[in-house]
């Protein structure tokens, strides 16, 4: 699969998709949590908005290194072939909320029930810088590619 | 995609998408009954404007926080406000508030309109669901009216509504309300008929008012009453009203007014009883089944508003959702029941909790201690049955004004007007200021304190801290009932003092709420000049509520201190008897054993049930955002009162709930975690007073926090974090 081809049905599937899972460590334990994200045009870039005082928010300032799954799997027999995963593996960094990030409008687009939620000063804003994505189709078909 | 039809396009196969009350309309008008001109906003609409906005994530998100059997009435109200000014504040899709303008300005144009809910199912089913929904009379312009629409929309997510939302089948996905715009005719007269009484099928029953119907409908004017028999159309009975109110069109809106020259003659001539009959008869004939008519007489004729089914309808038997359904009051009665409370009840208590504060113990038998706890026992009986009478039902007066408020400013924060309920004087809030005074007085005396360090209160040598000490003890007494003497008392106040008045660590004070003002003037300013007095009659009647709200919890617990006082001695009369099985002895058997000597109470069998342990462990509990702001600190699990006088300066304050007389530790609490949902409630007040973060509605708080836990407590997003356990 071509570089674009690779990347067009990644950036479909997080366009389609809106939330994945956010895996991270903290103390040699391993914790995941759901998160309602976006992605830049380019899909260099995930943005996401947590609550301060979570544990994922412990974990990533300890380590910054995370993975984002995200796939589209209804609970149903066909899974196993028409199910696409994709792993977006990367580093976060807190973006700040002032001036107002150009992605939050993206992104109450995207999640526009998120109003209230988004503009509590408790929410901090992240950034993943994706090192690389994993896709996963077919059941076994696992193919990837490396950004930076 | 049609969104609206209008009264004369509806058709059978549109029953589903109007609602009942548009549909039965439709059908009556085009039998050439007499029904105002019309038309019927389709469920599409309502279905448009939530799907398209984020209206629908946002109700599911809203109803979602808490395990809906959970939720107290108070949450249930708090949702249904957010969810009402949702839709308030959120724009109409372009294509819906096109067709709803060309429809409004073609069918209604210029004069006023009445803006009725029609929800789907609203008139079936074995409980009557009348009078869950909004409907608006005397609109006018189109801007107000699509306004009006939104708020009928909206009450599809009442509180009420809400209460029954399993009946109802209340679901974000496939609910949806249909609204009915129509003339508004200003009636001279009007009521209701029952073609068929559900007690007595051998007639029809007429009631009227002089007025409007909705002074019949909502029961604030006592109707006149007329039984006809079926068979032959004569008046069998007729019962005459003193009533001398009626409802009447008014600036935007109705209003309540006397009646000119009183009660009057009878409403209806026999001519209009019998044209009232045969429209409900020809009614009942259409559709097949008899019916209820809503009808008024206006400058046009007799003209019908509304046609249901009358069914036998069963019985709530939920006691509790009677009760809380109860508590939706008119403003008229509000009123009556604040003069009630304010002439007769807490005068009332206040007298008999001072008579019974003058019996001396010291000096009784035994046999007249007996006398004296029946007597206290038996006044907080009545006092309590009182509390839930008619004290609970006004804290309504606090909500009726905020949805007014709510309307006439269009506020971001759909809770701000809280800020403007508050009194100038408050019994805990003066209470609280002298507790505050006595820490002030140790904090700034180096020596005085040293001294409390090691010595009781009574035994310090400062005359100001004993004079403060004695008016604490004479006006607030044993405020929270604990079972304890005055020196005990007196050591738990030293405790507290002396955490309040350490001079590392400032107390937190109280906001000054400077807007006041300006959201006053800004409140009355959006009223019309003749609609002012009424504006401030509501704020009065809010700022009564919210100050009987917590005066009324004061009141009740001094007779709750004066029962625990006459048990206590008789438990010490007994010990001193050889009785040694007497702390958890209950009031009527301590009254048995002082009047039989030779009584012996039953050995206490404990039952205590063993529930299966449990290893979940909770590290992230959700509840309200009652007071923004975030904060980190050590619980303090509060269980019994006299645990509250060990809170140490910067503890979270985690309690089933709190009432006023808990509220003079908010200095010190870094922020509070309830039990008890709701955003007017104590402890959501007294933190937003405080500036101090404040989650509600956390199930089993003080159960699944632990003391010393580490909370993080997040009052923007009503997080509670355990990030460490003690």
């Amino acid at each position: 699969m071509r570089n674009q081809e690779f990347l067009d049905q990644v950036g479909k599937l997080l366009d389609a998709q809106r939330v994945g899972v956010l895996a991270t460590h903290y103390k040699n334990t391993p914790h995941q949590s759901l998160i309602a994200y976006i992605h830049s045009e380019s899909l260099r870039d995930i943005f996401f908005i947590t609550p301060r005082y979570t544990r994922k928010v412990e974990a990533m300032t300890a380590d910054p290194r995370v993975a984002l799954i995200v796939d589209n799997r209804q609970n149903v027999e066909s899974d196993f072939d028409a199910c696409i995963a994709v792993t977006a593996k990367g580093t976060v960094e807190e973006f700040p909320r002032q001036p107002r990030p150009e992605f939050l409008t993206r992104y109450l687009n995207k999640h526009p029930y998120l109003e209230e939620f988004v503009a509590s000063p408790t929410c901090c804003y992240f950034r993943i810088r994706v090192h690389s994505y994993t896709l996963v189709s077919s059941f076994q078909r696992v193919e990837e590619l490396i950004l930076e | 995609m049609t969104f609206c039809l209008d009264l004369r396009e509806i058709r059978d196969r549109h029953a589903s998408v109007t609602g009942g009350k548009a549909f039965a309309l439709a059908r009556l008008l085009q039998h050439d009954f007499a029904v105002p001109d019309g038309f019927c906003i389709l469920t599409e609409a309502y279905r448009r404007f939530v799907d398209t906005t984020p209206v629908a994530e946002r109700i599911r998100l809203e109803l979602s926080r808490k395990e809906f059997r959970h939720m107290r009435w108070e949450e249930l109200w708090d949702a249904a406000l957010r969810i009402r000014h949702l839709f308030r504040s959120t724009p109409f899709p372009p294509e819906v508030e096109r067709a709803l303008t060309e429809r409004i300005e073609q069918v209604i144009g210029e004069g006023p309109a009445a803006v009725r809910s029609s929800a789907i199912g609203e008139d079936s089913g074995d409980l009557s669901f009348a009078g869950l929904h909004e409907s608006v009379l005397n609109v006018a312009g189109t801007g107000n009216i699509l306004e009006q629409v939104k708020n009928v929309w909206a009450s599809l997510w009442s509180d009420a509504a809400l209460l029954y939302r399993q009946e109802l089948g209340l679901e974000v996905e496939s609910s949806a309300m249909g609204v009915l715009v129509q003339r508004f005719v200003p009636g001279d007269c009007s009521g209701v008929i029952f073609s068929q009484s559900p007690l007595d099928p051998a007639v029809a029953v007429i009631e009227a008012v002089s007025g409007l119907a909705k002074g019949l409908v909502d029961g604030t004017v006592e109707p006149e009453r007329w039984e006809i028999e079926r068979h032959g159309a004569r008046i069998r009975s007729h019962r005459r009203s003193s009533e001398n109110r009626r409802v009447v069109a008014a600036a935007g809106g109705t209003r309540i007014v006397r009646k000119e020259g009183g009660a009057g003659g009878s409403l209806l001539s026999n001519q209009q009883i019998q044209e009232v009959y045969d429209a409900a008869r020809e009614a009942e004939r259409l559709f097949g089944c008899s019916q209820d008519v809503e009808w008024t007489f206006g400058s046009s004729g007799l003209q019908i508003l509304q046609a249901r089914p009358v069914t036998a309808k069963k019985q709530d038997r939920d006691e509790k959702r009677v009760w809380n359904l109860s508590l939706r009051r008119s403003y008229e009665n509000l009123e009556a029941l604040r003069a009630k409370i304010e002439d007769s009840i807490l005068p009332g208590m206040e007298k008999e909790a001072d008579e019974l504060s003058t019996w001396y113990p010291a000096e009784s038998s035994d046999i007249e201690l007996a006398g004296q706890l029946e007597r206290r026992q038996a006044a907080l009986d009545r006092w309590t049955d009182c509390y839930w009478d008619d004290l609970i039902p006004f804290a309504h007066g606090m909500r009726l004004f905020g949805q007014v408020y709510n309307d006439a400013v269009g506020p971001e924060d759909p809770f701000a007007f809280v800020v403007l309920l508050r009194p100038q004087r408050l019994e805990s809030v003066e209470r609280n200021r002298l507790v505050r005074q006595m820490a002030e007085r140790i904090r700034s005396q180096p020596q005085l304190r040293e001294l409390l360090l090691g010595r009781p209160l009574s035994k310090c040598d400062d005359g100001q801290l004993l004079s403060q000490l004695e008016i604490y003890h004479f006006r607030y007494g044993n405020l929270l009932g604990i079972q304890a003497d005055r020196d005990r008392l007196d050591e738990y106040l030293r405790t507290l003092l002396l955490e309040m008045s350490d001079p590392d660590r400032p107390l937190n004070a109280e906001q000054e709420l400077e807007d006041r003002e300006e959201m006053e003037k800004q409140y009355l300013d959006s009223f019309e000049e003749e609609d002012r007095k009424h504006a401030r009659e509501l704020l009065e009647l809010g700022r009564a509520s919210y100050r009987i709200r917590d005066d009324d919890n004061i009141y009740l617990d001094r007779f709750k201190g004066l029962v625990r006082e006459a048990e206590e001695l008789s438990r010490q009369r007994l010990r001193a008897r050889g009785l040694q099985e007497v702390a958890q002895l209950p009031g009527d058997e301590l009254i048995e054993a002082l009047r039989d000597p030779a009584y012996r109470p039953q050995p206490l069998v404990e039952q205590v049930e063993q529930a299966a342990p449990s290893e979940v462990d909770a590290r992230q509990l959700l509840g309200q955002p009652a007071s923004h702001g975030i904060a980190t600190g050590r619980a303090r699990v509060i269980r019994k009162p006299e645990e509250l006088f060990g809170l140490q300066k910067g503890e979270v304050l985690v309690c089933d709930a709190i009432d006023p007389a808990m509220t003079f530790v908010a200095p010190l609490a870094a922020a509070i975690v309830e039990r008890r949902g709701g955003m007017l409630i104590h402890g959501a007040i007294i933190a937003r007073e405080y500036g101090i973060p404040c989650v509600t509605g956390i199930p089993q708080a003080t159960e699944r926090i632990a003391n010393g836990d580490r909370l993080t407590v997040d009052g923007y997003l009503g997080i509670v974090a355990i990030d460490s356990r003690n």
